[in-house]
This record gives structure tokens, sequence and C-alpha cells, in this order.
């Protein structure tokens, strides 16, 4: 079973592309040194702009691919712009330099019992995902048994990002709200449908999107046995567990509440264990 | 002691209350949590580099902290209530310190409380558990994020020498700093107060109390609506602290310890902190901005003694120690 065993580094990487893939939408490939390890689906890098003291902090973004080509690395991530940080990302050009923290976090269980893995995206939260189902296809010697259906759902089809790297690699379920793709409504509805055709002992599901979604996927999973682990995304100072920042109130199977680190001990939580949710 | 440079060496070893720290910069509370994750979890890091480390702030039980969200960012800071979240006395002096067992940095062990005789209890326990195992106890009486304790001993010399008393007692000779809020009517007479105790020395200043406001809820960035604000926005308001203060205690004929901290993010602020009246500096914000940032630091501020020492000739311009207090005041 693998959790995470990578190192993280501080590094200065290089723009390759940062091309915008939907609108507010923007897909940004890095050119990393090579000893920078490959990241564990699930976990993240911090990045900033070196010598920008506005915005003074990096920001968190979980990782959307990952390569090795040439000696090099490429790490690519998707991102919306909701704020100062993506905003200047946006305007990143091709061979600018970025700062890089990572990999960091500690992404999902892929246990090899798994037969069926069940990936639930809202918008953007499909990044991760898309990286962890492309290491289900990489680790094929591990995964060769595992189905693989991903929900994906987003406002509306302009907006449903990543899909290129889904179809054809999975069998592939899309909800948009406007019913302008696939089924009208919430993914977490169109996931509803299928619940009971899943074995609970041998399904899991990985889960990415905005809290309302968090929160629905939590209602239908509760009831089963299903295994379910979520990414969570926070507000976060430094990423790698110093600052106590990115608090998230949780419940352990003893009933103690706790907070705990989204960066650290997280961004990949149990969905039981969240109690606000 | 550092690198050759034309036969001579730069020094950037400075004297802290009578202890040696190898070189002036330390990592503020809070910012490195208990000196053992970011080394831990970031390879590049080496704790070996610093002067010190001052761990992330505990009350005598272990503390959950304040809701979320904690933070924000404001131009050239940041906010935030995490309301001290704390593993509490006994895992510090049993699981945390022992952790850090052999220490490669000065260890400050910062400590907050809800009343005097909680501060001496806590110091009590790592005296007679810890000792070993820390070089300082520095005492948080300047926390803004809290509902009880914390900044109610900061804001009034009174009270805060009370504190300070009663934790250097406790503390059977260990240095004692006191970590003093900055946004205060006269700080100067509260680090009197505190200084004409006996403490060793003075850490030059926590957040300033500050919010941020969500315009189109109507309602505090914060869950805890203030929080404290760090970073580069409040270094010139920490700089006429640890100036004004340390004209103060001179004119008191006090030579007490002062840590200069406040947005440190450059060399050249660091060389300005020590010039203002600091005998080392420790930097907070900019930890979460860059993890490595005191490398960089250590290394701009070698290269300005370097260039002012090839203006001037002067070798005591390549020892760190000999930059502080030289502020003229017009």
């Amino acid at each position: 079973m693998i959790t995470t065993s990578q190192h993280p580094s501080a590094i200065t990487a290089q723009v390759m592309e940062n091309l915008e893939v939907a609108p507010g939408h923007y897909r940004m490939s890095l050119c990393l040194p090579d000893f920078f390890d490959l990241p564990h689906p699930g976990q993240f890098v911090m990045i900033r702009e070196p010598g920008r003291e506005e915005p003074l902090l990096s920001r968190p973004f979980s990782v959307y691919g990952f390569r090795k080509e040439n000696d090099q690395g490429i790490l690519d991530l998707l991102y919306r712009v909701v704020g100062r940080g993506t905003a200047f990302f946006s305007h990143l050009r091709e061979k600018s330099s970025v700062s890089v923290l990572g990999p960091l976090g500690k992404g999902f269980t892929m246990p090899t019992s798994v037969r069926n893995a069940v990936l639930v995206a809202g918008g953007v939260g499909v990044a991760p995902l898309n990286f962890l189902l492309q290491q289900f296809h990489e680790r094929a010697s591990d995964f060769r048994e595992v189905g693989i259906t991903a929900y994906v759902g987003a406002r509306t089809s302009a907006l449903l990002v990543g899909m290129d790297r889904l179809e054809g690699f999975c069998d592939l379920r899309v909800s948009t709200d406007d019913g302008s793709l696939g089924y009208r409504g919430a993914v977490t509805d169109l996931l509803e449908r299928d619940l009971g055709s899943y074995p609970q002992d041998t399904t899991w599901i990985y889960g990415c999107g905005p809290s309302g979604m968090i929160l629905s996927l939590s209602r239908l999973v509760r009831p089963t046995s299903l295994r379910c682990q979520v990414s969570l995304e926070e507000r976060m100072a430094c990423g790698f567990g110093a600052c106590l920042g990115c608090a998230v109130k949780t419940t352990d199977s003893q009933g103690v509440t706790n907070y705990r680190r989204v960066c650290s001990e997280g961004p990949v939580f149990d969905i039981r264990e969240l109690s606000q949710i | 002691m550092g690198m050759k440079d034309n036969g001579e060496f730069i020094d950037m070893r400075v004297d802290l209350a009578g202890m040696e720290l190898r070189n002036p910069v330390i990592l503020s509370s809070g910012t490195w949590g208990y000196g053992v994750e970011a080394p831990d979890i970031i390879e590049q890091v080496d704790s070996s580099r610093l002067g010190g480390i001052a761990l992330k702030g505990i009350f005598y039980e272990p503390r959950c902290g304040n809701p979320t969200p904690r933070l924000a960012e404001t131009s050239g800071g940041l906010l935030n209530a995490i309301g001290l979240e704390g593993v509490g006395v006994k895992a510090m002096a049993e699981e945390v310190l022992p952790c850090l067992h052999p220490r490669k940095t000065r260890i400050f062990v910062n400590i907050c409380g809800t009343s005097r005789e909680e501060y001496a209890r806590i110091t009590g326990e790592l005296v007679q558990k810890a000792w070993d195992l820390f070089d300082v106890i520095e005492v948080n009486i300047s926390c803004p994020n809290l509902d009880c304790g914390g900044m109610e001993f900061g804001t009034d010399p009174k009270s805060a020498a009370e504190v300070a008393g009663a934790v250097r007692k406790a503390a059977e000779g260990k240095p004692v700093f006191v970590k003093l809020a900055p946004l205060v009517t006269d700080i100067s007479s509260i680090a009197l107060a505190v200084a004409e105790t006996g403490a060793e020395g003075l850490s030059l200043v926590n957040t300033y109390p500050a919010m941020l406001i969500d315009l189109d809820r109507r309602k505090p960035v914060l869950a805890k609506n203030f929080g404290g604000l760090s970073g580069p926005a409040i270094k010139p308001m920490a700089l006429r602290a640890v100036c004004l203060v340390r004209k103060a205690l001179k004119t008191h004929a006090l030579s007490t310890a002062i840590i200069g901290m406040g947005g440190i993010s450059s060399g050249r602020d660091a060389l300005e902190f020590l010039v203002a009246g600091a005998d080392a500096i420790s930097l907070g914000t900019i930890n979460f901005v860059n993890p490595l940032a005191y490398e960089k630091i250590l290394s701009a501020m070698e290269e300005i003694m370097r260039d002012r020492f090839a203006q001037t000739g002067n070798p005591e311009d390549l020892r760190v120690r000999f930059w502080s207090g030289t502020l003229t005041l017009n």
C-alpha cells in the first residue's frame, strides 16, 4: 500500500506552457530538475513567483500530471482563477520562473486489493483524480484488475476540464448543472443511481470538489461500508505543517475530536473522519 | 565564523544574554512548528545553520486552537488567529524536546498562560523534566488571539512584570525572554518593568492586532473576527519598537538582550534590526514564503557586511555583533 514517501524540495522551475483550457481555467506545465521526486496522487505543490513581493505567500495546487522527459520532470497543474494569487499565475508566460516547494502532503491510498476505483470530481477538483487515474494505469502490474469509473461534474459543459485525460482511460460519466452535457444535476446524484452496483468490500471512492459536493458524497457514503477518501482545500501559509493555519476538524474512530492540518496530515482524508461534513 | 575574505573572517557569532549563538538568525515561535516539521519534511533545511528556533507556544494543557478560517493574506502581510493550538507542557517535555536532542541549535520554549500561576507551573515542569533539552524560556504575554490569557498580561507594565517575575523565579537560572505586544500605549515602560525583574531578554515584537473584512458577506474574514498581523507590512513599526526599547534600556543602564522581529525578509532588514538595538533577530512570516529564507538572509547579511568592510576597512564591520545598537538618532 502506498500513501507517501516522497521528499519535498524547494526549487526553481520554468514555465513550459500556461494555457487557458476553459473560461478562467488554466493548465500550467512546469519543467523541474531531475531530482524532483515523483509525486503520489493527491499530493500538492506550493507555487510562488520568485522575487515578487505581492502576493506574499505561495499558493497550493494539487498535482494534475507528472512525467519524466529527457532527464527532467514535467509537472502539470490545473487551476481556476479565484483570487489574487491565481490571477497572477494566469499571466505567467513561457520561460517564466516559479518557485516550487513539493511534493507535499499525504495522497490517496492505492491498495492493491481495490477492484473498483470510483473517482468523483467537481469542477477543477478533477485535477488530482486525473493524476490518480494516470498512476493506476502506470502501475499496471499492481492494478491490472482495477475497473475505474469517473463521475465528473461542472456547472456547464464549457467548464468541464481535464476531459482529454479521462476519455478512453476510464468509464466516464458526466453531469452538468444546466444539462448542457450528460446528466442534468449534481455529480453525486449521478453517482447515487449507480452506488448499489459497486461491491462494498473492494470499491474505493476518491473525491475532490467544492465543499457542497464533499458534503453530498459524505451523505451517500456514510450509510454504506464503501471506503471513501477526499482531497480537501484550505487556505495555507506554509504548506509543510509549521503554521497550523489550514486546520480541519476531524473525529477518529474512538470519537476523539481534533484539528488536523490539511497540508501535512492531508490534503487527503477518509471522509468519515471529517467532523463538519 | 564564516568565509574567508581577503584574509579577514566574517564572524556571525553573537552573544545573547551570555549565550553564544552561531549566528543572530532565530526562527520565530509559531512559524516552525515544534522544530521538527520543516527539517523533517524538506531535506534542504538544516537547523544546524541557525542561531536558534523558538518552538510553537504551549499552555499547561494541550489546546485545540481556534476555528477556521485562521489565516488571511493582506497587502504585504499575513493575518492569523491560530489560537495557540499546542501539545501542552507534558508532551513538550517528554516527547517534543527529547526528539530534538541532541539539539543542533539553541531551543527556545515558548510558553503562554491564563494566569501568573500557569506560567510559573509550565516553567517549573520544563525545568524539572527537561532542563538539559532547551536553552531559553520565551514568555508569550502578547498573543492577540486568545479569549483569556496572552495579551492581557502584556499591555500593562505591572502585570507584565508579575508574570516575568514568576517565571524567572521558577526558571532557576534558565534564561527568560519575554515577548511583548507592540500595540500598547508605551512599549518602553512595559519593557523596563520586565527588564527590572531581571529577565534576561525581550522578544520584540509579537503580531499587531488587526482584521480583514469580506465586503460581499459583510463579515470578518477570520472565524475569530480579529487576528495578529505579521510580515513585511509591520517591519517599520517593529523596528521603531526595538529602537525605543533599546534607548529606554540604555537610559536606565540596563543591558537586557533584545531579539528583534517583525516582517524581516532580507539581509538588509535583519541588519537594520541589529543596528536599531537588537542582539539577534528572528524570522517569522518569511519562513512560510520560503522555508529556506534563513539561508538567503544569512548570505545576504554576510554580503552586506563584506561590502561595508570593503568601504571602511574597519574589521568590526565583519563581526556582526558590532553592528548591534550602532544607530545614531537625529
